[in-house]
């Protein structure tokens, strides 16, 4: 998985409907390689019955090397992989996982001229003791001398390395590409205030910088919007929602330009707010009705602004304008004409919406556990947003979005690092000092893990880090 | 950024393998932007470029490209500086920006196409395209990196220290009572006068720092410490110096504001307003999130800048003297955190979330091919559309210079559409333009409309629209679409369209754009009436022609202008009109026609008398004038017998007496003309008689 997981990029290619079928896909293959390996343990290799899976399996697996030359399987963290998508598994496929990994193996790679005498020996090496895999040369020398050919083994190990390689350079990136992109908007905003001319190479270039590294690994980067930083949170929102917007482009295949209009748009879905007044913005008291009235111009003050930038995706003014013109009757500007928002409006509003219930537990202290986000997100779904889009972006973002924290049900707090294919079941780093040395030399486990039938973990309940002076911060960058 | 070249070094210093490198790479630029695709020379030259590239990448990470103003450079080394083929490819790489091309291990012989593709473009569909960087970007070009120019503008600003001397400066809004200004305020291990806080508000801000770091508990920032001391410090000048507080908390703000950048930054936006919109949320109610994003995030999201003024600073300094001093919460620790419970629904809100229905998936095909260039388009135009009446901020009479430009701006954009649009043949989105071009406006943006509106309607655009409304079938979508766009701008298409018309020999084409023009014109009789004294006959007579098909109001006055026009096929039309409009004042204006000097016409408007309705006793008159003035002599009887035939179907018991004295056949007179006289004439007498009795 790491290696396919870097080479993501992939991804953006394919669209969110051949997305699904390749995971389907996938798991009927996976599917076929357990009905193999448990067949193994009840026919004699020769009966029809086990060459006939052997045979379906075979057939599967040359479905999928139509596009690809090599099918891998990759267990990380109790969670299946295919290429880099994960693969929702039912308690069977626990079970093969659970044998496989019980064998040290963290990944099975078919490759092209596999053939079915292969796999039936392979399910057969599968059901002899774990031992016989601890032999000097390694475990694709113990397949070579059983006659195993076409099918590469990694072990665990090396999977659990590679891939925690993989998340420690994709944050390392994503700090840098963050902060860049903060620096970029303060830019752009001192641009406007002073009449000049947009940097738009910079910022295409940061943009790109943002798509590479969602591309690359999604939960580093979006982790980084969960820490609401109020001194910059005014630049940091434009970025946080540019961060959202990319990832739900990402996450529903959209092609790499769009993705980064789609970025450039959610980085300047409020610059309209620069052309109003000081005295409204900075107000220290609550805005008059005609001072909320001018304050709600910013879609016309932004579109304005963005329609005068040479080379600026035109997107980026239709989504500065529409991102507030919600299917509800509080959608502003108001228009005579109903009219439908682009897509790419719709997401950035899912996006801005979302950052503006996170963020105000942190800046007006009003405690939205993550899930009652979520929550408020489904409830305006179909009225004020895209309930098709909704639906994706939870799934996107996590029920438990990365950088919460998690009370388990074995007493330990996780904070979430990582989405798995389960909603409810992320990958947390385990917290026990809270001064960030965990980040380093912490445990990272995912609640996908089991012993026997049973999780390992399960969450229990949600805690608000403000409450405790938790610096959630120092882990996600 | 790119670093200086040296002065003049000799090119042979590099070993051959670079310098050809070099030539061949110059030269495939050259040949990918000459030559099309599927010419040998272009596969040739990249094959030449890449080959030995790729042969220098396998030992060395990198070969970079330096792109100086008139030449190429290796490493800070110039190349083949004096050649002029040279000269031309990196000037002109230099105008688009590009400074530096570095190709690195890995590179594909792709790639470089790519990149010789993407440079071969003109630097306005570079910059359209976001830059040399996105194009490579976009197609996923990884192993080349280039530098282009204006990455790293710097943008000054005003300095820090200047915003606090303005601040400083701000007059005081009153005078320190000399008895007030001695109080104490006394905070922990610490006691500071009141009048500093006016005399020198910088160095009291400064002590506040310096006492705020010193004394900052272990969960405490130094924001939240500077925040109770300040509240502290509003607290006790409530306290102690109620009627001096104006005063007062001016100098606390300018003492804030003249703190060090950082933390007086962190401490206003962090602190300050931070509790300014916690207690708005408190006063509402924790409902904020009825509407999301709620109102308070709007503007705190709108808080880009931070020059903020005394006066704000002193508001949000006295707010925090009415709150309660916030509690620093205890350190975490596992067992102390509390847990909020999930919800027991949470595992099934999960599990529905993670499964997409057959439409779902469907819809979310539809939303994943957004972002292409009809939708792009069309959003674009649409927002264009809407941007124009709201140009204007505000509601009064005054627009100002900058709102006009806006305004011009937005005009532009859909110019440059509509240009692109009309190119494509998209007249529907094309029409949703110019409708828009013609939407009322305040006066002052009413120039810039109409000049768009003009250039939607030249007479280049015109032709082609009109080539393709007569190119496709009519009733097709083709021909409404074109046609929409033509209706659009009848009243700029109408002028250009008679001017067509009275160019274009082709009979059938002519015919064709009098159909149209019938059409179009109908709604501009006023514009079309201010063209009838046109020198060129033909031209008025389109004119009349279009007049006469309209059948409006105005139509008979405007043929009454031309109804003695010298041209009698002009004449001819207005009969023709005429009798289209038919009514009292058209008849009245055909009898007119009656004392025309063409026979041709005297007889068309006879004939068309009998046939049009609205005709009177003063047309009967007419008509029986015109039969007994022209039955007198023979060389005009067949224009008498027609006038019989009308009187036939308008005269009366009066005409019918009138038509008597026909049928008597005089001896001394011709006798053939005299039978065809009663001939004509007992039969409009049966004929009026045949109409009495019916009647």
């Amino acid at each position: 998985m790491p290696e396919e997981q870097v080479d993501a990029r992939g991804e953006a290619r394919q669209s969110f409907h051949a997305k699904q079928q390749l995971i389907a896909s996938a798991k009927l293959t996976f599917q076929h390689l357990a009905a193999v390996i448990k067949n193994v343990t009840l026919y004699p290799v020769e009966h029809p019955s086990l060459l006939g899976a052997a045979e379906q399996l075979l057939v599967k697996i040359r479905e999928l090397q139509l596009t690809r030359k090599d099918v891998s399987f990759y267990i990380v963290g109790g969670e299946l992989f295919f290429d880099a998508h994960s693969i929702p598994v039912d308690q069977g496929l626990s079970l093969l996982m659970e044998q496989i990994k019980s064998h040290d193996v963290g990944g099975v790679i078919f490759k092209t001229g596999v053939t079915r005498e292969s796999i039936v020996n392979f399910a057969v090496l599968m059901n002899k003791d774990a031992q016989l895999f601890s032999v000097e040369g390694g475990i694709n020398a113990v397949l070579a001398q059983h006659a195993i050919t076409h099918i590469e083994l990694h072990r665990v190990l090396l999977v659990d390395k590679k891939f925690g390689n993989v998340v420690r350079e994709g944050k390392k990136r994503a700090g840098q590409v963050f902060m860049d992109a903060i620096d970029t908007v303060q830019d752009i905003v001192q641009s406007v205030h002073l009449d000049k001319a947009f940097n738009m190479k910079k910022m295409s270039t940061v943009v790109h910088s943002m798509v590479d590294a969602i591309l690359e690994d999604r939960d580093a980067l979006v982790g980084l919007t969960s820490i609401k930083m109020y001194d910059e949170y005014t630049f940091a929102h434009s970025v946080n929602v540019a961060v959202l917007s990319i990832a739900q482009g990402t996450f529903l295949s959209f092609d790499k330009p769009q993705i980064a209009a789609l970025g450039i748009a959610g980085m300047l879905h409020d610059i309209g707010k620069v052309s109003i007044p000081l005295e409204i913005i900075n107000k220290p008291d609550k805005l008059t009705d005609s001072e909320w009235e001018l304050m709600k111009r910013h879609p016309v003050e932004g579109a304005l602004l963005l329609s005068e930038v040479q080379a600026m995706t035109k997107l980026a003014m239709v989504v500065a304008f529409e991102h507030h013109q919600h299917g509800d009757v509080r959608g502003y500007p108001k228009y005579d004409d109903v009219v439908q928002q682009h897509p790419f409006s719709q997401i950035v509003a899912i996006a801005d919406a979302y950052d503006a219930i996170t963020a105000a537990r942190v800046y007006y202290k009003v405690t939205t556990p993550p899930d009652k986000a979520i929550r408020i997100l489904l409830s305006k779904s179909g009225s004020a947003f895209n309930s098709v889009l909704v639906k994706a972006f939870v799934n996107m973002i996590g029920i438990f979005p990365v950088g919460t924290l998690l009370k388990l049900d074995t007493g330990e707090i996780g904070l979430v690092m990582h989405q798995t294919r389960d909603l409810t079941r992320p990958r947390v780093l385990l917290l026990e000092k809270f001064d960030g040395s965990e980040k380093t030399s912490g445990t990272e486990v995912s609640l996908l893990e089991m012993s026997g039938r049973k999780y390992i973990r399960t969450v229990v309940g949600t805690i608000d880090p403000s409450a405790g002076r938790i610096n959630v911060k120092q882990y996600l960058e | 950024m790119q670093k200086e070249v040296k002065q003049d070094p000799p090119a042979e210093e590099l070993p051959p393998q670079i310098q050809e490198i070099m030539r061949n790479l110059v030269s495939a630029i050259r040949a990918v932007k000459l030559y099309p695709r599927n010419n040998p020379v272009y596969a040739q030259s990249v094959k030449k470029a890449f080959e030995p590239l790729d042969a220098f990448l396998q030992t060395e990470a990198q070969y970079p490209v330096g792109i100086q103003k008139t030449f190429f450079a290796f490493q800070q080394t110039p190349i083949g500086k004096d050649t002029q083929i040279n000269k031309t490819i990196a000037v002109d790489l230099f105008n688009k920006g590009i400074r530096e091309i570095l190709f690195l291990t890995g590179l594909t012989e792709q790639e470089m196409i790519d990149l010789f593709t993407a440079l071969s473009l003109s630097a306005e569909d570079i910059a359209l395209r976001g830059g040399i960087v996105s194009i490579l970007w976009e197609k996923g070009a990884t192993h080349i990196k280039i530098t282009e120019s204006a990455l790293d503008d710097v943008i000054t600003t005003t300095s820090d220290e200047d915003k606090v001397k303005r601040a400083l400066a701000e007059p005081a809004v009153a005078q320190l009572d000399p008895n007030a200004a001695k109080e104490e305020l006394v905070f922990v291990g610490r006691t500071l006068v009141l009048g500093d806080i006016v005399a020198d508000p910088r160095a009291f801000g400064a002590t506040m720092l310096e006492m705020a770091r010193e004394t900052a508990g272990k969960n405490e920032t130094v924001e939240d410490r500077l925040f109770s001391l300040y509240q502290d410090a509003a607290r006790q000048i409530e306290e102690k110096q109620p009627d001096q507080s104006e005063v007062l908390f001016q100098g606390l703000a300018k003492s804030v504001l003249a703190m060090e950048q950082e933390p007086r930054d962190r401490f206003i936006s962090t602190k300050l307003y931070a509790e300014l919109d916690a207690q708005q949320v408190r006063e509402q109610g924790e409902n904020i999130h009825s509407h999301v994003p709620d109102e308070l995030h709007e503007i705190v999201t709108g808080r880009y800048s931070k020059e903020w003024t005394v006066q704000q600073v002193s508001t949000l300094l006295q707010k925090t003297a009415k709150q309660k001093p916030a509690a620093v919460p205890p350190p975490a620790s596992p067992e102390k955190l509390e847990a909020t419970p999930l919800p027991p629904d949470l595992n099934e809100v999960a599990r529905a979330l993670q499964e997409y229905s057959p439409e779902e998936l469907a819809s979310m095909q539809v939303i994943t091919e957004a972002g292409m260039e009809s939708d792009i388009i069309e959003a674009t135009v649409r927002t264009l559309i809407f941007l124009l009446p709201s140009v204007k901020r505000s509601a009064g009479p005054d627009v100002t210079e900058k709102e006009i430009a806006l305004f011009s701006g937005v005009v532009h954009q859909l110019e440059d559409i509509l240009k692109y649009l009309l190119k494509m043949k998209d007249y529907d989105m094309a029409t949703l333009i110019t409708r828009a071009l013609h939407m009322p406006v305040d006066p002052a943006f009413a120039p810039r409309l109409k000049e768009g509106v003009r250039k939607a309607a030249t007479r280049e655009v015109l032709k082609k629209v009109i080539a393709d409304i007569h190119a496709s079938a009519k009733g097709t979508p083709e021909y409404a679409s074109s046609y929409s766009y033509l209706s659009a701008l009848e009243r700029e298409a109408t002028p250009v369209l008679l001017e067509l018309l009275a160019e274009e020999k082709d009979r059938s084409v002519r015919r064709y754009l009098l159909d149209l023009l019938k059409d179009m014109g109908k709604n501009q009789i006023e514009m079309l009436g201010e063209r009838l004294n046109d020198e060129r006959w033909y031209f008025v007579r389109n004119i009349v022609s279009i007049i006469g098909e309209s059948k409006a109001d105005e139509s008979i006055a405007l043929l009454e202008k031309v109804a003695g026009h010298k041209n009698h096929q002009i004449r001819l039309e207005v009969i023709k009109g005429l009798l289209g409009i038919g009514g009292k004042k058209a008849a009245a204006l055909l009898a007119r026609f009656l004392k025309d000097s063409d026979e041709d016409i005297q007889i068309t408007a006879v004939r068309g008398l009998g046939s049009i309705h609205g005709t009177g006793k003063e047309e009967l008159q007419a008509v029986t004038e015109f039969v007994r003035e022209h039955a007198a002599k023979w060389k005009t009887l067949e224009t008498a017998l027609e006038g019989i035939k009308t009187l036939a179907r308008i005269g009366d018991r009066d005409t019918q007496q009138f038509l008597q004295q026909y049928q008597k056949v005089r001896w001394w007179r011709s006798r053939k003309p005299q039978e065809q006289l009663r001939a004509t004439s007992a039969a409009a007498i049966n004929e009026i008689q045949r109409r009495s009795g019916n009647a």
